[in-house]
């Protein structure tokens, strides 16, 4: 007979990656909601995300109310984050915004030491908004919706030029 | 308007005078350019173009009568007709513009293939290559200034996916959606280009792409006829012909023998062993990009992605090729692996793809270009 212990690591490994998906999900929402692609951010808040909170629920053992409670807390750090980088990107691609506060800003730790950036660059000094703001980074787009993808491609060759 | 674009390109604000738009679907290819064009008003393809990317100018001291019309430029087949008499030159390399001048004469030439009338507004989308930088659309844009009234750039890679998918089936169960769960292998002239299609558009990751495509092939070949048969002159063009015709992997139905020139007397030479090791090297890279990518699919995928790995592009019609990569998949202990080839209609994927984003697109979306 197994022990306990045995029998709950996978299942605990399979609930901090359903965690993971459902966190991704959920940013991906809110970036959607943000840049007005209400469509897209209900298809998935509707459609993706449900059966992952369902398996997650099933998978991490805990009572419901603190699953409830763990979920709500996941979407308003979510929210709060996509906003704050939202503010940030507006801020800095504003042309009347003057340079050493731009200078400042840049300074800000977007990405840890390490990590890649947006486009998969490594983070450098420069006041491009494009390393900042995740929403211009390429993000699922489902091949039927070919206005969406336009917009998506024009906002990636429109970053593009402006890190250039 | 895009502040980083030196062309006179603005966004929708133009006052709208045309009676009439006609719809472009281009694909400007490294060898091949394909135009489609349609009325917005009709889903029928009107125009149906596949014309070589080449443009040819006319030598100094050509006689009165030997170019049609006396013509200085000439394109696609007409320019290789006469290569003789003309200097060739390639527009495109690799998929995007080498050369702005001849790329903006192609791209005249292609808008006259367009037969319409003086107050029809012509609308085109245009494949660009999933990682062409900033200048690589900006040398586009500049090459088609002055053609199209409105334009829009898209990545290959969607249009190609667009272009093979008939969504008057998605409803029918017996029909596999080509899109939904796949490896696509695009052979093209400049480059190979592997993605994975997981119904949502292409990310960085799920996209290898090189450079040992047709052109390198052809110089390979090339290398290793002159290596064998030093004497014999041959042109990358002859070369290329050649591959065409009777490129195999594996092993050949016949021997490829073909007529050379040595000091101005053809003779025949045994090209098999030359043809077959260019065209293999292109199977084991093949192989080796195919084994990365799927090692980023998702495991649950992999059973239903093996099912559909699609070669496409010119170099997908060396012949053997799907079946051999598959042969090798297999023996690489991929379970049960089905690769397809689309076939000579590759050519025109993209641009049918470009015609379907054409008639989806957003007012808003299109960017209009100053004549």
């Amino acid at each position: 007979m197994q022990s306990p212990a045995l029998n709950t690591e996978p299942a605990t490994v399979e609930a901090d990656r359903l965690w993971r998906l459902i966190a991704g999900h959920l940013r991906e929402a809110c970036i959607l909601r943000r840049q007005g692609r209400h469509h897209a951010a209900t298809a998935i808040l509707e459609r993706e995300l449900p059966p992952l909170i369902r398996e997650w629920s099933a998978q991490c053992a805990l009572p419901t109310e603190e699953a409830k409670a763990r979920l709500n807390q996941l979407f308003s750090d979510e929210q709060a984050r996509v906003e704050s980088h939202w503010i940030i990107a507006r801020f800095l691609t504003d042309k009347t915004t003057p340079v050493a506060s731009v200078d400042r800003l840049v300074a800000f730790p977007a990405a840890l030491p390490g990590q890649q950036c947006a486009f998969g660059q490594a983070t450098s000094h420069s006041t491009s908004a494009a390393m900042f703001f995740p929403s211009i980074a390429p993000r699922r787009i489902p091949i039927a919706d070919v206005v969406d993808m336009i917009d998506a491609s024009q906002e990636i060759a429109r970053a593009a030029a402006l890190q250039q | 308007m895009n502040s980083s674009s030196t062309s006179a390109v603005l966004e929708e604000t133009s006052v709208q005078t045309a009676t009439d738009t006609l719809l472009v679907g281009l694909d400007l290819g490294t060898n091949t350019s394909a135009l489609l064009a349609s009325s917005h008003k009709s889903n029928d393809i009107s125009i149906r173009e596949l014309i070589p990317s080449i443009v040819g100018y006319a030598k100094d001291g050509i006689l009165d009568g030997v170019l049609p019309g006396n013509a200085t430029v000439l394109f696609g087949n007409e320019a290789l007709k006469r290569k003789l008499y003309v200097n060739l030159v390639r527009p495109l390399k690799g998929g995007t513009i080498a050369d702005l001048d001849s790329a903006r004469h192609f791209a005249r030439h292609l808008r006259s293939r367009l037969s319409i009338s003086p107050n029809t507004e012509i609308r085109a989308v245009i494949g660009v290559p999933a990682k062409a930088d900033p200048s690589a659309r900006e040398a586009l844009r500049q090459a088609v200034t002055g053609v199209f009234d409105k334009v829009l750039f898209i990545p290959e890679p969607f249009l190609a996916a667009l272009g093979l998918r008939d969504e008057s089936r998605l409803g029918d169960a017996a029909y596999a959606d080509p899109v939904r769960n796949s490896l696509f292998i695009d052979i093209g002239g400049g480059s190979t280009d592997l993605c994975l299609m997981r119904g949502y558009y292409p990310q960085a990751e799920d996209q290898i792409s090189t450079t040992f495509a047709g052109d390198a092939i052809d110089q390979m070949v090339h290398n290793a006829i002159l290596q064998t048969y030093p004497d014999c002159q041959i042109s990358l063009h002859k070369v290329c012909d050649i591959k065409e015709r009777h490129s195999f992997v594996m092993s050949p139905e016949t021997q490829v023998v073909v007529d050379l020139v040595v000091a101005g007397r053809t003779r025949q030479f045994d090209v098999t062993e030359q043809l077959g090791a260019g065209c293999d090297a292109l199977l084991k890279h093949l192989l080796d990009l195919s084994r990365t990518l799927i090692a980023r699919a998702d495991p649950d995928a992999v059973p239903e992605l093996l099912q559909n790995i699609v070669l496409t592009g010119g170099g997908s019609l060396v012949r053997g090729l799907g079946v051999a990569l598959q042969t090798l998949l297999i023996e690489d202990g991929y379970e049960n692996p089905k690769v397809s080839v689309i076939g000579p209609n590759y050519k025109e994927q993209v641009a049918r793809g470009a015609l379907k984003a054409a008639r989806q697109a957003k007012e808003r979306q299109w960017q209009t270009i100053l004549r």
